[in-house]
């Protein structure tokens, strides 16, 4: 807090000339100033003289300064510390270099008078807005303070943070939203609602311009949830967050099911279950540091490179282990966040929606220094298939990935789509487009490794060749092929001489060569030298340009 | 002797790391492309250093011998380490080697070793590596003069030496059928030791009749005695006794408890042996009446009769005793015929009383620590004996000298921390600790040698022995080689599933263990209620506390090179604001300035600047901190100076002279708050937080204990192929419970506490819905415990 403090007061020490000349000017708005000045500014001079006026005024601006920084007071600040929560500007003082927080409209009032809302004024109206550096980089942030009207959201709140939303896509800088309100301020009425709609309208054009990251540290419901959830990645903290349409009591009133807030929309249920956030933490450091760590990933904006790191780990880093660590038997699973860690500089993934349909990994890392996008099916978790949830996760992050420049490495070792009926009644067949179209549309640098599997449908799916995959390697225990070799032997031969006639269609399908032969392999690589080929594609891709046709935008089914 | 100036001796070792070990290890870490290549590199390395070490002593024998080698090709029936050890020996002798091999092990380093490989068919033992005929077809097919066995498996089994030698006309290369046999039973080679003049426990071996005969049977054989159901076993009916009151109530007692247990109560007495040491004597005997009796093993650190740590010479025996126990290990090879390698296992007691235990037919698992003291190569010495040639003779005509010390720990894949249930799968990562390897003992021997059959990457699979390596150890003195056997366990990076490599170090430092008070009652004494990982003392902390600091700062350092930074902007020194690091519920601060040449730092802990109840930790650049430290070491001795530091993002060994000790430790993993570490045998879950966040860390919420479900539920749908537990039984952490396979594939499902299962909700082969129940656990209180 100290160093917010300090940061801000040093910029805004003396106000600007422009400032002072204009209230000096206008007579209308001196009475203006007056009427609120301290009784010992009055009783000193009844007929105030120029100086007078300019001395109190900078007292006053001191005051409301002061105010300001407090938020909602002491009491409500020690009531969000016991709940474990910070306050706005706190949790800023975090996700920002020490003492590079510009702030703007910190003096912004709401200009509502109805149910004596007029002697109720904060200067900054419950959202703390701005810029700020992570790691050197600018970003633009908006900081809701639960401790001023519960964070409520009125027409100049919405204002505030639609400012920061407008500059950063101006200037092609992040928004980071640090999300904890209580929902609309219901004493504005539409106001407040409209201000939803300006911010959610402003979310959407900059969608794909600059990354929005949200973290969402405290309540989000009704309405409020949808700005978050078109924002790129939600960040949610266990027992002190949640997000739902309709709270518990609702729930419970319109169908009678009993459930606590935290099970209904949770961290661990949305990050879990629902899979609307993206990582859950422990506490908000810890969301908060995570925040840095993702930001160092991603370009400032879709013109941008994302931004490399300078790394000692060579690409010719060798993995031996890489030949042994997947299984000969396609029926034996294994964890491939392994592989991607082996492969990866320093073995660093930073995972988007860890515990969401784990079957398919999604995730940032690097290579030589700089980030990549991963997508990984993972044979550790329902045999690595692509179900719903697997390709509505893999799609979203795909397409991020698209928007943002970042190289998309896909490690391929997939048994095809989930059969079964609860599967094909929630429409598999549109979920599993929405991956399919994603991986086609996307014209950034697509590296593909098939380390096993990569049967059927699923082998489309996943970056093919055919699919506009740049490089497409496969290890020589790859098996290519419409599908496993007992069903493919079951339909040919009509389970005549299974045995035999597996053993036949394995020699021949079940390995990359038939691929590798058409050309839909460019290589069969030793596993060891996976990194090295990896990282010499991405380099030469590295100012890859393909465009997708002209039009106003595609239509991804939905 | 040297080794009393220090117990960790660091005199020593600075000394050796500037001329020698640090050079090489140095050169190849930083050489990433060399690092990745770790293991083919690490796999002829240990080759060749085992091959100088042991050349001498071949060259030595080799001049002796007609012929030119003992034989041409030699099939070794058995997998893993010993398998990977026979073919080393084998290819130094010039002789080609087949390995046989199951479907599990097809790409298995002793497969990629040997000159010639047999598939003998699916994974389980009983199908493969335990069948003779396939063995025999193997030999037949491969035309294998000779055999190893190995150890385990077909090693002492009398039917698979006469197979070898009469079916496939080939040599066993071990003892003959009548020793194997003879020695294979208990009673008959007590007998056998008896007949010749071997000291066997004393002991009455008729059944007593009562209380008074009891005494008086005691009265002969000396107090203590041990009083023992014929029938007994897990410590039911067993009573020791002191004296005659205690031998007659022992008697009572025993005899209700055996009758009631095992409806049998035979009693017998037998002297017992108080605190007794695991003492053994390695023999080699060849067919021309030679016995070669080398220096004993003292193998008394044992869990649960299995051995854990292993050394030679033994620290207990007088020069006398170890003279009459090789004299009466001899008589007894030549009692029974013996030939080849073979182990005479004695208990023996604190005034030097030895025992007959029995003899095993075998190459040991720990026969390493003999070769290393004695210089001798024993699979050699096999080879040639099992070729009919004669020992040499300057191992015959007297015990074989040895020099040094050796020490063995055996690293498995359990978990000490879970009741050391086995861990099974990949080694996800496997680096030795080579720079020990590669260091030359006294001698010209290596420091370590490391006996494996595994490579990063290898599967460590429920089908065989959960053994990953032998970690082997040698100095010149028992101090050396514990210090070197401490400073590898460090070093020793194992990783994807859990190891003892905790426990093995909770020994191997462990005060009593250095002294060399050990017994086979090492461990019940010393962990009575099992073992619940290191306690690290406060100087190991700070070093850990060190650790996490320095790796923070170079994490710090690379993401302050990112692209795209406001011209304002300027990097931080990572201390000019200073650190708070958590680490076992203690937090300290590390503060204080950057070293510009980023090599040596001063890190002060200084009391008497702690906020609240918090450590500070100063860490100053050397060259101006010299003379700040020795002020400070006056002041409070909690001052860490660390220079040398050795350590890249994503690498997992993390090396620094930390107070003028080279320290070793490991970082399992980076997380967004800390780093996992790996110290002293301890496992640390470090946290650094800047200043500015530990001022707010007091308002978050402590972190909730996962309250895990009642029931184990199926994750997905699939079928319940089997259940590995019955209703009633209590189950460990991981513990595998179930097998659900869908998708064609089968998934363990694991305990996710220690609880009772309480009952069984699902029948085996019955198809599943995600989240169906399978089984309830107790909840405690609820009836089950």
């Amino acid at each position: 807090m100290q160093t917010a403090v300090s940061a801000a007061t040093m910029l805004s020490r003396f106000p600007s000339f422009y400032q002072i000349l204009r209230q000096v000017r206008t007579r209308v708005h001196l009475q203006q100033v007056l009427r609120p000045l301290s009784s010992k500014v009055k009783a000193v001079n009844h007929q105030p003289s120029v100086v007078t006026l300019k001395n109190a005024f900078r007292v006053r601006l001191e005051d409301e300064r002061a105010k300001a920084l407090q938020g909602g007071g002491e009491k409500r600040v020690a009531k969000q510390h016991a709940k474990g929560k910070l306050t706005a500007r706190e949790r800023l003082s975090l996700l920002l270099d020490e003492g590079t927080f510009r702030e703007s409209d910190m003096l912004k009032t709401h200009r509502c008078t109805d149910f004596g809302m007029q002697k109720e004024v904060y200067p900054g109206d419950g959202v703390v807005t701005g810029w700020g550096t992570i790691d050197g980089r600018p970003m633009y942030v908006f900081s809701q303070d639960f401790t001023v009207f519960g964070g409520s959201l009125s027409e100049t709140h919405a204002q505030k943070i639609c400012k920061v939303m407008e500059k950063a896509m101006q200037s092609g800088v992040p928004v980071i939203g640090l999300n904890d309100s209580g929902g609309a301020r219901i004493q504005e009425g539409v106001d407040s609602l409209g201000g939803y709609a300006e911010v959610f309208q402003r979310n959407v054009l900059a969608s794909g311009v600059v990354p929005q990251i949200s973290l969402v540290l405290g309540p989000c419901a009704g309405g409020a949830v949808y700005s978050p959830a078109m924002t790129d990645f939600i960040f949610m903290v266990r027992r002190t967050s949640y997000m739902f349409v309709t709270g518990p009591d609702v729930v419970k009133t319109v169908t009678q099911e009993a459930i606590s807030q935290e099970e209904l929309g949770g961290a661990d249920t949305h990050t879990s279950m629902s899979g609307v956030a993206h990582c859950a933490f422990d506490n908000e450091l810890e969301a908060i540091r995570a925040t840095r760590l993702l930001l160092g990933y991603l370009p400032l904006n879709s013109r941008e490179k994302p931004p490399s790191v300078q790394t000692a780990d060579s690409r010719y880093r060798q993995e031996a282990c890489l030949r042994y660590l997947c299984p000969d038997d396609p029926n034996h699973p294994y964890e491939m966040r392994e592989v991607v860690k082996k492969v990866v500089d320093e073995g660093e993934l930073f995972e988007i929606m860890p515990a969401f349909a784990q079957n398919i990994v999604t995730g940032f890392a690097r290579m030589e220094g700089h980030p990549v996008a991963v997508i990984a099916n993972n044979p550790a978790h329902l045999a690595g298939c692509l179900d719903i949830d697997s390709s509505v996760k893999a799609a979203r992050f795909v397409r991020f990935a698209d928007a943002f420049n970042l190289p998309i490495l896909t490690f391929v070792d997939v048994p095809g789509f989930l059969p079964g009926v609860d599967q094909e009644h929630s429409g598999i067949i549109r979920n599993g487009a929405k991956l399919l179209f994603a991986y086609a549309e996307a014209t950034v640098p697509k590296v593909t490794v098939i380390t096993r599997k990569a049967y059927g449908g699923a082998y489309d799916v996943m970056s093919s060749k055919h699919l506009r995959g740049d490089a497409n390697f496969a290890w020589p225990g790859a098996e290519i092929a419409v599908m496993g070799p007992k069903g493919a032997v079951e339909i040919i031969f009509r389970g005549k001489d299974v045995e035999a006639n597996t053993l036949e269609y394995t020699e021949r399908f079940a390995n990359p060569m038939v691929a590798a032969a058409r050309g839909y392999i460019d290589e069969v690589i030793d596993p060891a030298m996976t990194r090295q080929h990896l990282c010499e594609e991405l380099e030469v891709l590295r100012n890859k340009s393909v465009e997708n046709p002209p039009r106003k935008h595609s239509n991804v089914p939905l | 002797m040297w080794c009393g100036t220090s117990r960790f001796g660091f005199r020593y070792l600075g000394k050796v790391t500037k001329t020698k070990t640090l050079v090489p290890w140095k050169s190849i870490k930083n050489n990433r492309i060399a690092a990745a290549n770790q293991w083919a590199f690490a796999r002829s390395l240990s080759s060749v250093s085992s091959a100088s070490r042991v050349g001498n002593a071949s060259e030595q024998s080799k001049q002796k011998h007609a012929k030119v080698k003992p034989f041409d090709k030699v099939l070794i029936a058995n997998r893993g380490e010993i398998a990977c050890r026979v073919i080393r020996t084998c290819k130094r002798l010039g002789i080609r080697t087949v390995a046989v091999y199951s479907e599990a092990d097809s790409r298995a380093l002793h497969v990629q070793q040997a000159d010639e490989a047999v598939c003998i068919g699916p994974a389980p033992s009983l199908q493969s590596y335990l069948s003779i005929p396939k063995i025999i077809a193997a030999i037949k097919a491969t035309g294998a003069q000779a055999v190893h066995p190995g150890y385990g498996f077909l090693s002492e089994n009398k039917l698979f030496s006469k197979a070898v030698e009469e079916e496939a006309g080939a040599v066993f290369i071990g003892p003959t059928e009548y020793s194997i046999d003879a020695m294979g039973d208990k009673i008959t080679s007590k007998k056998l030791a008896l007949k010749a003049g071997v000291h066997t426990v004393p002991g009455y071996q008729g059944i007593v009749k009562d209380g008074e005969e009891a005494a008086k049977i005691a009265a002969d054989i000396g107090y203590p005695v041990m009083i023992k159901a014929s029938a007994g076993g897990g410590g039911k009916g067993m009573r020791v006794a002191y004296n005659d009151k205690e031998a007659k109530e022992g008697f009572r007692l025993s005899t209700e408890e055996a009758r009631k247990s095992f409806g049998d109560d035979r009693i017998f007495v037998e002297k017992f042996i108080e605190n007794p040491h695991h003492v053994e004597i390695q023999l080699v005997a060849d067919t021309h009446g030679g016995v070669a009796c080398f220096p004993e093993r003292e193998c008394s650190i044992q869990r649960r009769n299995q051995k854990v740590l292993e050394e030679s010479p033994s620290v207990l025996l007088k020069p006398e005793t170890r003279r009459a126990m090789q004299e009466q290990a001899a008589m007894l090879a030549r009692a029974v015929k013996y030939r080849s390698a073979g182990t005479v296992e004695f208990l023996v007691d604190e005034d030097q009383n030895f025992y007959f235990l029995e003899m095993n037919t075998r190459l040991q698992v720990e026969h390493p620590v003999t070769e290393y003291v004695s210089g001798e190569d024993l699979v050699e010495h096999m080879l040639w004996v099992a070729a009919g040639e004669a020992l040499p003779e300057r191992l015959t005509a007297q015990p074989v000298p040895f020099k040094g010390w050796a020490m063995e720990a055996r690293v498995y894949a359990e978990d000490p921390l879970r009741g050391f249930l086995p861990s099974t799968g990949h080694l996800i990562t496997y680096r030795e600790p080579r720079h020990l390897m590669e260091m030359e003992s006294e001698g010209g021997v290596p420091a370590v040698r490391i006996d494996t059959g595994v490579y990063e990457g290898s599967e460590i699979s429920m089908f065989y022995d959960p053994m990953i390596a032998k970690l082997v150890s040698y100095g010149s003195t028992r101090a050396e080689a514990l210090e070197r056997l401490n400073e590898a366990l460090d070093a020793y990076v194992i990783q994807g599933l859990s190891h003892n490599l905790c426990f093995l170090k909770e020994l191997a430092r462990h005060p009593r263990f250095a002294k060399g008070a050990t017994s086979t009652k090492f461990i019940p004494q010393e962990f009575p209620d099992g073992f619940h990982g290191v306690l690290l003392t406060a100087e190991e902390k700070r070093y850990a506390v060190t650790t996490a600091v320095l790796m923070h700062l170079v994490k710090a350092d690379t993401l302050s090179t990112v692209e795209g930074q406001l011209s304002s902007y300027e990097a931080r020194g990572a201390f000019s604001a200073g650190f708070f690091v958590h680490l076992g519920g203690q937090t300290v601060g590390a503060d204080g300035e950057r070293s510009k040449e980023k090599e040596v730092y001063e890190v002060t802990i200084d009391p008497a600047a702690s906020t609240e109840s918090d450590t500070v930790i100063r860490v100053v650049p050397l060259t101006e901190g010299m003379e700040k430290g020795k002020k400070s070491k006056e002041v409070c001795s909690q001052t860490v100076t660390v220079r040398d530091i050795d350590w890249e993002l994503g690498v997992p060994l993390f090396r620094a002279h930390m107070d003028g000790g080279l320290r070793t430790l490991q970082c399992l993993a980076s997380r967004t708050l800390g780093y996992d570490l790996f110290y002293g045998g301890a496992y640390l879950s470090v946290e650094v937080y800047e200043p500015r966040e530990q001022a707010l860390l007091k308002h978050m919420l402590p972190v909730l204990e996962v309250d895990n479900s009642k029931y184990l539920q199926c994750p997905m749908p699939g079928q319940l192929i089997s259940l590995a537990v019955q209703e009633g039984d209590v189950v460990e952490v991981g513990q595998e419970l179930a097998i659900v396979e869908a998708m064609k594939m089968q998934n363990i499902l694991r305990a996710p506490k220690k609880t009772t299962i309480q009952k069984l909700r699902a029948e085996v082969g019955s198809s599943l819905k995600v989240d169906q129940v399978i089984l309830e656990f107790a909840v405690p209180g609820d009836g089950g415990k």
